[in-house]
């Protein structure tokens, strides 16, 4: 019963000291009097504290005293309500098996990670709930480019959760004058949205080195926006919650944006580079590579047309040339864009 | 019979509740005023109103009817008496609709008609059939029967009891029989537990002898025609009140009987939503043993008596508003004691499996009580309650913990179902006869003429094997339970099984085996209730060309 005793609400854990894990402790540590940024690497840890600056992820930025680094989930979790895993989508269940020991069922989880789980496809609420007692759980989501939150210029994100108090909580410790954080109650809505709008990243890449012009890629985005929202609505989600910040707000900043992964990995797919190679250029995986074949699984299964994404599955999963697989979009018969009923 | 003593001592809390039925109502009456929305008020009195006089109008019990013609007249008389001004009028007509439903609901809770009921219920149901038929119950006594042969009681029983002495346990089962809470009352009784308080339809209370044992029984009624909001919150408190006093309760959170003959695939949240209320409720008062438990519970019958009429409803459009059948095979005396005669002439069982308890958010619950995180550890139950650190009430956060709780019976009712022969030949007799007439919709099927679903044993075999196989996979991998006939590896047994369960009651029988040993051939006279038995394996994506 004493468990919760040191709880202070208003203390916040981030787990994951990445550069999206970095911003986010800097934003809570201006209402919160204590931000635990945890990183397993203890001498990275060490660094940070010493510094008082993420030189890998963040250099730059000064990160105030209210932020305390850490290598130790026990204390995260005996000291705070409410903690954010920010780590990426393949290295989520282990950590969520890691700090699964310390949780207790009035632990707020909110992740802040965009994508999927390789091979389950779990969405990683999904995985929260999975491996670890909490049923308040969360996603924060939207058109969020770290550097320009850390240089405070305005913006907005979402926070979901099925819990009023996720979301309040979560309002409360990120809402300031420089960042409006909006709620939503569709978490398999936004989770899937910020999944698959990688999609439409890599496709906007490819007309962009493909100097394809400012029409095709407003075609190209406003029908690939329409067969995700069959996607998603299939799923279970409302279609409504991608025209909102996870949805549309994400792909405007993704798709207009050379600084996204995913735009320069389709980019790169359009100079005719192959999969393995635009992964081995850029270091890392590419999201929405991996995206783009559970999108395809996921229509066959529940036969829903996706005309785009099946057009992005043969450029990049069987090497067809970039301009046939126009073409063949183009020379689609002509249909009617809604079907009102 | 030392349940007896433990029954008729004064502190059981049935008794407690039938003694104290009056402070009972006036608590309602209380919390539900406490709740009240002031600026609702006239909303939620004229809408009651409203329908409660369209209820009226269709009538279907004369004499309860009346007595509400009487109140609802008075009520409508009071409410063109007041203006906007008189809130105290409204408030007032406010706590006599609520004093007036639960005065309804409350039931009693007799212990001279428990002692005499379950007294009668090991010789068999034997005593409800001498209301209905002497004839029949005559022709049963001769043959001496024996309820426990006939329905066999698995899964958790000793947690069941164990959770019974530190908390309040709300059994759960499916439901797709008018017999089924009268098995349940047996078997709670066979397996030495108390008496559950029970949330039966009112239509039940209007047969005289199911009536009779449930009012006397701590049964407090449910009128699904009742549909206003006032209603319904009644009902609620009414129930959360209860579980707060130690009653062990029965809900069947399917809401009626599974129509389709499928297994619930989501269940109704109001009641259900009363335990979370009722442990919080607990906490906060610092009741000793404050835990509610909920137990699903899975009943499995090779034939149910109101197979044709449920399945007739599913499949009528009508059926989807006319929510309460009203007259069926349950409620015609004879029916029910041809079905209860060739029930228990016939060898086939019913299995009734208690499933491994969960706590209001859906956790698992160990022998012991405590709540079972994810990675098999203990966790702390009330702190899925606390908000900011408090232990409190929190009506959007425990709708959510309801619906996970609902999500999670829904799985757990497919995981603790005991799957008998007859639905496994059903299912894969009706996959079967989809692929065959690939072109025709499942309307169409039902109109097959019986030599057009008429099939050699050999080529039914052929088909039905590999789906054996699979299903013997899932109850490997624990995704369901087998009864010990369908384990057999040998098709022809289970085949067996089945045609001498399957629908034994009907008359027309939705699976028929005839022909020369080698010349066997299957036919169906009944494609409907093929279809309901075959329903009960839905969900398992056994046949992979299943639409």
């Amino acid at each position: 019963m004493n468990l919760s005793k040191n709880t202070s609400a208003e203390s916040v854990g981030i787990l994951g000291a990445g550069n999206w894990g970095t911003v986010l402790a800097l934003l809570a540590s201006k209402q919160s009097p204590k931000v635990y940024l945890y990183d397993r690497d203890a001498s990275r840890v060490e660094e940070m504290g010493r510094l008082r600056e993420n030189r890998r992820y963040l250099p730059g930025v000064t990160l105030p005293e209210a932020i305390e680094f850490t290598s130790d989930l026990s204390q995260v979790f005996s000291n705070c309500n409410l903690v954010l895993p920010v780590v990426p989508s393949s290295a989520f269940r282990t950590l969520a098996k890691q700090y699964a020991p310390f949780t207790r069922g009035d632990h707020l989880l909110v992740h802040g990670t965009k994508g999927l789980e390789p091979i389950t496809h779990k969405r990683m609420s999904e995985i929260l709930t999975e491996e670890t007692c909490c049923l308040r759980v969360g996603a924060l989501s939207g058109p969020n480019l770290a550097l320009e939150l850390a240089q405070a210029q305005p913006g907005a994100t979402v926070v979901s959760s099925r819990f009023d108090e996720v979301i309040e909580a979560t309002q409360a410790i990120f809402s300031s004058t420089a960042l409006r954080v909006y709620g939503n109650h569709d978490l398999v809505g936004v989770e899937w949205a910020g999944a698959l709008k990688n999609i439409l990243a890599i496709a906007a890449g490819m007309l962009n080195e493909l100097k394809l012009g400012q029409n095709a890629l407003a075609m190209v985005l406003t029908r690939g926006i329409a067969e995700i929202s069959r996607l998603i609505s299939a799923m279970g989600a409302h279609s409504s919650t991608l025209l909102g910040l996870a949805g549309i707000g994400d792909i405007i900043a993704t798709c207009t944006s050379p600084l996204s992964r995913n735009f320069r990995a389709g980019q790169m797919l359009a100079q005719g580079k192959t999969r393995q190679e635009i992964e081995q250029a850029l270091a890392m995986t590419i999201e929405g590579l991996n995206t783009i074949s559970v999108a395809m699984e996921l229509a066959a299964q529940k036969r829903l047309d996706m005309p785009i994404t099946t057009a992005l599955w043969h450029i990049a999963f069987n090497q067809k040339p970039v301009i046939d697989a126009i073409r063949e979009l183009m020379e689609r018969p002509s249909t009617f864009e809604f079907t009102f009923q | 019979m030392q349940l007896f003593s433990r029954l008729s001592t004064p502190n059981h809390p049935l008794a407690l509740l039938s003694r104290d039925r009056s402070a009972v109502i006036d608590e309602v009456t209380h919390r539900m005023s406490l709740k009240m929305d002031t600026d609702k008020l006239e909303q939620l009195v004229s809408d009651s109103l409203f329908w409660e006089r369209k209820r009226l109008e269709k009538g279907h019990d004369p004499i309860r009817d009346a007595v509400d013609q009487f109140f609802w007249k008075d009520v409508a008389n009071q409410v063109f008496k007041t203006n906007e001004n008189q809130r105290e009028n409204l408030q007032f007509l406010y706590k006599q609709i609520i004093r007036h439903h639960a005065d309804e609901i409350a039931g009693n809770f007799n212990p001279r008609v428990y002692k005499l009921a379950t007294a009668a219920v090991p010789r068999g149901l034997g005593w409800l059939l001498q209301a209905l038929s002497w004839k029949s119950f005559q022709n049963l006594f001769a043959e001496k029967i024996d309820l426990r042969r006939k329905v066999h009681l698995h899964g958790q029983i000793e947690q069941i009891r164990a959770l019974s002495q530190k908390g309040t346990v709300i059994l759960a089962p499916t439901h797709f029989s008018n017999l089924d809470s009268v098995l349940i009352g047996w078997a709670l009784y066979e397996i030495g537990l108390p008496p559950f308080c029970y949330g039966a339809g009112l239509n039940l209370f209007s047969n005289p002898v199911f009536g009779y044992f449930m009012n006397n029984l701590g049964a407090y009624k449910v009128d699904r025609r009742k549909k206003h909001a006032l209603y319904k919150e009644t009902l609620k408190t009414y129930s959360t009140l209860i579980l707060e006093r130690g009653c062990h309760s029965l809900f069947f959170p399917g809401g009626g009987r599974s129509r389709s003959g499928a297994l619930e695939n989501k269940v109704k949240l109001g009641l259900l939503g009363t335990a979370v209320d009722a442990y919080v409720e607990n906490l906060l008062k610092n009741k000793p043993n404050p835990k509610v438990y909920i137990v699903p519970c899975v009943i499995s019958y090779h034939f149910v008596l109101e197979a044709a009429t449920l399945i007739d409803d599913f499949l009528t459009e009508q059926g989807k508003s006319r929510y309460i059948i009203e007259d069926d095979e349950s409620s015609e005396p004879k029916i029910v004691a041809q079905f209860l005669y060739k029930f228990f002439r016939a060898s086939s069982t019913i299995y009734l499996n208690f499933g491994t308890a969960l706590d209001p958010f859906g956790n698992l619950v160990d022998p012991e009580g405590e709540s079972i995180g994810p990675q098999g550890q203990r966790i702390e139950t009330l702190s899925f309650v606390k908000s900011r650190g408090e232990i409190c009430h929190n009506p959007q956060r425990d709708d959510e913990y309801t619906k996970l709780l609902g999500e999670r019976l829904v799985t757990r009712y497919h995981r603790e179902n005991i799957v008998l022969t007859s639905h496994f030949i059903a299912y894969a007799y009706f996959e079967y006869l989809r692929r065959k007439y690939a072109a025709k919709d499942v309307f169409r099927l039902f109109k097959l003429s019986e030599d057009e679903t008429t099939t050699s044993l050999q080529e039914f075999t052929q088909y039905a094997m590999p789906l054996l196989d699979r299903l013997h996979q899932l109850y490997e991998r624990g995704a369901l339970l087998l009864e010990p006939a369908l384990r057999s590896h040998e098709f022809k047994n289970v085949l067996e099984s089945a045609q001498r369960n399957m629908g034994v009651y009907h008359t027309a029988r939705p699976l028929k085996l005839s022909g020369e040993v080698g010349q066997e051939k299957l036919s169906c006279e009944d494609m409907k209730l093929l279809f309901y038995y075959h329903n009960r394996m839905e969900g398992y994506e056994l046949a992979p060309h299943a639409r």
